[in-house]
């Protein structure tokens, strides 16, 4: 799964920590899910989705 | 109170309750050491409660699941095994035996518990990782 997590949040000026803070996760945890190494729950995703103001599909997409 | 400073107190405090819990048992007095335990644990859940960060989310919840899972397949056949070799040599030590029977119920106990628990935390429709 990708994600346009990092390309969102560095054109709102923001940092890991402060998303990460946001959301209510660890900054280890927003690094794994930029990198696509982690798979967010559908809460999950939608806050950083809401924080992004972005929707959620438009925000992640799959690879077949 | 930030996370780190929170992990070096535990540390600290774990460290101090593991040397006077060592000194008590050479002194052969067992009720200090649970009061000593019942205070660090009380405090530390005072520390926690003052830390601003957050000290773990659904990811750790996560793996800490998948860990758990996997730690108690190994120490489960880890201790299957022990406990027939140390049957079979019981023998030529007697307190061989005590000591697989106690590794045996303890394997047993804690089957059980996760067994239990996990019957519980799946019938909750709100459980969440």
């Amino acid at each position: 799964m990708r994600n346009r997590i990092r390309e969102l949040r560095t054109g709102k000026s923001m940092t890991q920590e402060q998303l990460a803070k946001i959301v209510g996760v660890r900054r280890e945890t927003i690094v794994f899910l930029e990198q696509g190494k982690y798979n967010p729950s559908l809460l999950f995703a939608h806050r950083v989705a809401q924080t992004l103001d972005i929707a959620i599909d438009e925000l992640f997409s799959f690879e077949e | 109170m930030k996370l780190k400073q929170y992990n070096t107190a535990r540390l600290v405090i774990a460290m101090l309750l593991a040397a006077f819990i060592a000194s008590s048992v050479v002194r052969r007095d067992f009720f200090w050491p649970v009061v000593a335990m019942a205070v660090a644990i009380l405090f530390l859940f005072l520390l926690r409660s003052r830390v601003k960060d957050v000290m773990a989310d659904e990811r750790d919840m996560a793996l800490g699941g998948a860990a758990a899972m996997l730690t108690i397949k190994i120490f489960s056949l880890f201790s299957v095994v022990s406990m027939f070799i140390m049957f079979a040599y019981q023998d030529l030590n007697p307190g061989l035996k005590l000591a697989a029977s106690v590794l045996a119920y303890a394997t047993c106990a804690l089957m059980l518990l996760y067994t239990l628990i996990f019957s519980v935390l799946r019938r909750r429709s709100s459980f969440h990782a």
